[in-house]
C-alpha cells in the first residue's frame, strides 16, 4: 500500500470511527478506554473486508480523500480530548469559511476564473497561509499548528493530490464549519 | 514560557512554509503554446501500417463506444474503447487492440472496475471514456474515467502506462483535478504530447456546469496545471490542435446547450495563460463528440456529425490551417434512420502519412477507415 493510499484510507476510517463514536453509548465514553476502543474500531475499518477492499475503501470511493484539516479535527474528536481552546477552534472554522468562500463559488460555478488552479502553483496561496499562520500564533496557536501540519503534509505529498487546496479544505469541513459557526447559534436562539 | 512556545511554534511554522515553498518551486508553470507540442506523425518508425481500407475492430461487448488511437514507435496503430452490456454497466471494460498487417488483434482488457478498485484502493462502480497517447520515449499512456457513485458527472481520471506497447500496464493511479470530492473531470479527445515528455490533455467538467478544460501533466504522469476554457453555454469534450504558424492552440468543442447547436471555438494564444472564446463555426453540432487533427502538411482535419439533431451523418472537413474556414470534403456515413449512430470519431495520421479514422458504428462496433491524404486533395479540388 502506498503512503497516499494509507492517508486516503485513514481519513475515511477516521470519519467512520468518529461517526460511530458520536452515537450512544460510545459518545459518553472518555479517557484511555475510549481511545483504545477507537483505535480498535479504526484498525478494523482499515482491514481488507469484501473483494480485498477495506470498509474505509468503500467510504473513500464516496467521500474522496479528506483534507488535513478534516482529519485532524476527526482525530481530536475520536481521542475525546478537548485540547483545543474554544477561541482557537472558532478561529480555525472562520479560516475554513474564508477559504471556502474563495475556492468553491468560483471553482464550481460557471466563471472564467478558477481559484482551484492556484493550488497547483501555490506561491500566492502560501503567502496567504504564511500571513494567517504567523498572525494566529500568539492568540490562536492551534490554528498555526494545524496550518503547519497542512504545509508539512503538502511538502511530503502525503496525499495523492498535488494541489494545496486539497490539503487545506474539503466539503466535509466546510459543512462542519457552517454548522458550528452559523447554524448552532441560530438553533440556540430558538 | 508562553512567549517561548510562540517563538518555537513560529520557527517550526516557518520551516514548514519553506518546505512547502521548496516543493512548489519545482512546479512553476509557464504558458503553453504550440511550440511545446511534439507534432503528430513525427514518431520515427520503420514499419508501414497499411493501405487505404475499411475495417471493424474486434467485437468486445453488446455495446461499444468512445474509441481513441495512438501509434507506437514501431508503427503499430493501437486503439482503446469501452465495451460491455450497455454504457455504464458494471461489466463495461476498456479494451485495447493493435492494428498490424491489415488486421486488428484480439481485444484485451486494459481497465475494469475491479482492477481500478484494487489499484486505487477505493470503491469503483464503472469505467468509461478512455484515451491513449505515446510519449517521446515510446511509452504508451492510458487515461480513463471511473465512477464510484452517481453518473458520469461524478467521474474522476485514472492513469496507467505501458513500456511494451500495451501488453503490460502499471497500476492505475488516480489524478486529483477537482475541488469537490475530485468529481467531474472526464476525457474524450486525444492528448497532445509535449516536448518536455508530458502531455496536454483536453478534459471537461459536467457537474453543475459544463465546460472544457486543459490539463497539463508531467512526464511522470503527475498533474502540473489545469486551466478552464471559456463557456457562454454548456460545452463538452474539447478537441485541441496546435497552430504552429500562430504559436497558438485551437480547441473545438461539442455544444451541449439547448436548441440548435454549432461547434464552439476557444483559443490559447502565445504567452497567454487564459483560453479565449472565439465565434462558433458555421457547422451544426447535435451535442455530439468531434475529433480534430493537425496534418503534417499543416492543414486541420475535423470529423463531426454536422446535423442539428441525430448522429446519423458523419463527415470529414478540412481547413487551410487557421481553423477559421472549413470545407466538407468527405461523407463517411449517412443513414436515413435517425436512430442510427455514427459518432465519437477519433483521428490519427500515422508515420507513413495515412489517416486513420475510428468511430462508433451504431453502438455495436467500432469502425476503422484508413484514408490516403491524396484522396483528401482530390476531394478538396472537386
Amino acid at each position: 500500500m502506498t503512503m497516499q493510499d494509507f492517508w486516503g484510507l485513514s481519513g475515511s476510517a477516521a470519519l467512520l470511527t468518529a461517526a460511530i463514536f458520536s452515537l450512544p453509548p460510545l459518545n459518553t465514553r472518555q479517557g484511555a478506554k475510549r481511545r483504545l476502543a477507537a483505535a480498535a474500531l479504526f484498525s478494523l475499518i482499515m482491514l481488507p473486508f469484501m473483494n480485498g477492499l477495506a470498509v474505509a475503501g468503500y467510504l473513500r470511493g464516496i467521500t474522496g480523500d479528506l483534507s488535513v484539516t478534516t482529519v485532524m479535527l476527526l482525530l481530536l474528536f475520536i481521542s475525546g480530548g478537548n485540547r483545543v481552546a474554544d477561541n482557537s477552534r472558532k478561529a480555525l472554522l472562520i479560516l475554513v469559511l474564508i477559504e471556502a468562500l474563495v475556492l468553491y463559488p468560483l471553482s464550481v460555478g460557471p466563471f472564467p476564473l478558477d481559484p482551484y488552479e492556484w493550488g497547483y502553483q501555490p506561491r500566492g496561496l502560501l503567502i496567504a497561509i504564511a500571513g494567517a499562520g504567523f498572525l494566529s500564533s500568539r492568540k490562536y496557536p492551534a490554528v498555526t499548528l494545524l496550518l503547519l501540519l497542512t504545509l508539512l503534509a503538502y511538502a511530503a505529498k502525503i496525499g495523492e493530490s498535488v494541489n494545496l487546496w486539497d490539503y487545506l479544505l474539503d466539503p466535509l469541513v466546510l459543512c462542519y464549519a457552517i454548522g458550528a459557526l452559523l447554524l448552532k447559534p441560530f438553533y440556540r436562539r430558538l | 514560557m508562553k512567549l517561548r512556545l510562540t517563538i518555537a511554534l513560529n520557527i517550526l511554522f516557518a520551516l514548514a512554509l519553506a518546505a512547502a515553498l521548496y516543493r512548489s518551486g519545482g512546479r512553476a508553470v509557464y504558458p503553453l503554446s504550440s511550440d511545446d507540442v511534439r507534432m503528430q506523425s513525427t514518431v520515427t518508425g520503420t514499419k508501414g501500417t497499411s493501405a487505404a481500407g475499411d475495417y471493424f475492430l474486434p467485437r468486445a461487448g453488446a455495446s461499444v463506444h468512445a474509441a481513441s488511437l495512438a501509434q507506437l514507435p514501431d508503427g503499430t496503430v493501437v486503439a482503446v474503447w469501452f465495451a460491455g452490456a450497455r454504457e455504464g454497466a458494471g461489466d463495461v471494460a476498456v479494451y485495447l487492440s493493435r492494428f498490424r498487417n491489415g488486421s486488428w488483434s484480439q481485444a484485451i482488457q486494459v481497465a475494469t472496475p475491479q482492477q481500478t478498485q484494487a489499484d486505487t484502493a477505493r470503491f469503483v462502480r464503472k469505467v468509461g471514456n478512455a484515451i491513449l497517447g505515446t510519449d517521446g520515449n515510446g511509452r504508451l499512456h492510458l487515461w480513463y474515467v471511473s465512477c464510484s457513485i452517481g453518473g458520469w458527472s461524478t467521474a474522476a481520471l485514472n492513469h496507467r502506462c505501458s513500456d511494451d506497447g500495451g501488453a503490460t500496464w502499471s497500476k492505475a493511479r488516480r489524478l486529483v483535478t477537482a475541488p469537490v470530492g475530485n468529481m467531474s473531470t472526464l476525457v474524450r479527445c486525444a492528448p497532445l504530447p509535449l516536448q518536455n515528455g508530458g502531455f496536454g490533455i483536453p478534459t471537461y467538467h459536467e457537474f453543475a456546469t459544463k465546460h472544457g478544460e486543459f490539463l497539463q501533466v508531467a512526464a511522470d504522469g503527475s498533474v502540473v496545471n489545469k486551466v478552464r476554457m471559456p463557456a457562454s453555454r454548456p460545452l463538452l469534450q474539447p478537441a485541441v490542435a496546435p497552430l504552429p504558424q500562430e504559436h497558438a492552440l485551437l480547441a473545438l468543442l461539442r455544444d451541449a446547450g439547448k436548441g440548435p447547436g454549432s461547434i464552439q471555438v476557444a483559443r490559447l494564444d502565445e504567452g497567454s495563460r487564459r483560453w479565449r472564446k472565439l465565434p462558433p463555426l458555421p457547422i451544426a453540432n447535435p451535442n455530439s463528440g468531434i475529433a480534430l487533427l493537425r496534418l503534417t502538411d499543416g492543414r486541420l482535419l475535423l470529423a463531426c456529425n454536422p446535423l442539428a439533431t441525430g448522429r446519423n451523418r458523419l463527415s470529414l472537413w478540412l481547413s487551410a490551417g487557421d481553423g477559421r474556414s472549413w470545407q466538407e470534403i468527405l461523407l463517411m456515413e449517412k443513414s436515413d434512420t435517425g436512430s442510427d449512430e455514427f459518432s465519437y470519431p477519433a483521428l490519427l495520421q500515422d508515420n507513413q502519412g495515412m489517416i486513420h479514422l475510428l468511430y462508433t458504428w451504431k453502438r455495436r462496433q467500432i469502425r476503422h477507415r484508413i484514408l490516403d491524404p491524396a484522396r483528401l486533395e482530390q476531394e478538396q479540388k472537386s
